[in-house]
């Protein structure tokens, strides 16, 4: 605002000469991290977040090296022990497959799912070799291998899950190509259950709206430690869902029909199965 | 409990279901099978099992993987018929059985039959990643 040392200009052209002005502001010191409403534009909840930018195949790769697969390695024991309560949707997926079946767990992380049942056998697959040395750890067996590139033959599967996996897949086009994948897996009559972060956090619980990510494309922080002397901060990458996006794009697929959608403790759950 | 949850490698079964993915590979199954350290263990037959899974495998390069680790015996070299009707003599399933699930390699090299790429084997587990330009 430029100085007016001669005073202010009124609607009518007077001037008035200026007195001794008095500015007031009051500011609040929080000792906690800030949690306003407005996320986006909050200069403490992104402060040091990296900035979303894919538009080659290349960066993709990029994005999902440095925030998905290299943030897994370095965290694998301190998320394993986050991760240790089989979700009810999987467990009753996985209780709906024939007796002795055979089951691919695509992003197995830590192999929560790979014992569930005694009478089916399930494989899994992962990114992190740090998280399939735990699954090794607990007696189950896996492989390690990007999901948009699967070793497996074609046609071989009665059941596949991929859960809280596709969504750290950077571009839609890599989420078909994953989702494509799942499915060939599949013999004529398998079923795949895949679930994602979705956008809206409170669907379930009556507060519809209460909380949505900011943006469809986020960077989620990890602290790897306890006490905030040494904790040490990664960001891990999600694309959000939005209600639909995730039964529009199995609808792309070819060979497969969606069989439900749900909602369930702020994930979107599709269910489809191979004609 | 009928599937062990002690398993320390990488089994038949699997190395059955697997085949190269590196880049413009057109017939990258079998996996070639090297230096391999093997442990056999005991896993609770199941017929069902065996059953339902004859018409997946490719029995040749079961017969070959088997045959390389000194395991084949008495494992027919034809793939038993598959149908629902045909009741397999359990002696025969027995074996299929023995090859696929309790034969386990623990350390050794798979081998891209086409690219000759290969992707170790390490503490029973298979790594398949590629890198960016594979």
């Amino acid at each position: 605002v430029s100085t007016q040392s001669t005073g202010d200009v009124s609607e009518e052209g007077d001037v008035t000469s200026r007195g001794v002005r008095v500015s007031l502001t009051l500011r609040q010191c929080t000792t906690e991290p800030c949690r306003c409403d407005y996320p986006s534009q909050c200069d403490s909840q992104n402060y040091g977040k990296p900035r979303f930018s894919v538009e080659s195949e290349a960066d993709a790769a990029k994005i999902e090296g440095e925030f998905v697969s290299d943030v897994y390695e370095e965290i694998a024991d301190h998320f394993s022990h986050t991760r240790h309560s089989p979700w009810p949707g999987v467990v009753d997926f996985l209780n709906s497959l024939p007796s002795r079946s055979l089951v691919l767990d695509v992003g197995c992380g830590n192999g929560k799912y790979l014992g569930v049942r005694d009478d089916i056998l399930v494989i899994g697959n992962d990114n992190s070799a740090n998280l399939l040395s735990i699954c090794r750890e607990r007696g189950h067996e896996t492989f390690a291998c990007n999901a948009l590139s699967l070793p497996v033959r074609p046609a071989l599967c009665d059941g596949v899950i991929c859960i809280a996996m596709l969504h750290h897949l950077s571009t839609r086009e890599r989420r078909l190509r994953c989702l494509a994948n799942l499915a060939s897996l599949l013999r004529p009559g398998g079923r795949c259950l895949v679930t994602v972060w979705a956008q809206e956090q409170h669907l379930d619980d009556g507060e519809i709206g209460r909380r949505e990510f900011p943006s469809q494309d986020v960077f989620v922080d990890w602290q790897k430690k306890q006490n905030a002397a040494d904790a040490e901060l990664f960001y891990r990458y999600y694309h959000v869902f939005r209600e639909g996006e995730l039964e529009d794009l199995v609808r792309e697929v070819q060979g497969v029909e969606v069989e439900r959608v749900t909602y369930e403790k702020a994930n979107w759950c599709c269910v489809f199965r191979k004609t | 409990q009928w599937y062990q949850r002690r398993v320390r490698g990488m089994k038949l079964l699997t190395h059955n279901m697997m085949k190269s993915h590196c880049k413009g590979v057109v017939n990258g199954f079998p996996l070639k099978l090297s230096s391999t350290q093997v442990e056999v263990k005991e896993v609770e037959f199941n017929a069902d099992f065996i059953t339902r899974m004859l018409e997946r495998l490719e029995w040749g390069a079961l017969v070959d993987a088997a045959s390389q680790l000194g395991v084949a015996d008495g494992l027919p070299e034809m793939a038993p018929s598959s149908g629902k009707e045909v009741d397999e003599e359990e002696d025969v399933l027995r074996k299929i059985h023995h090859v696929l699930l309790e034969v386990e390699i623990t350390e050794g090299e798979l081998e891209c039959p086409e690219t000759g790429r290969k992707f170790p084997i390490k503490n029973g587990i298979p790594d398949m990643r590629l890198n960016e330009d594979e």
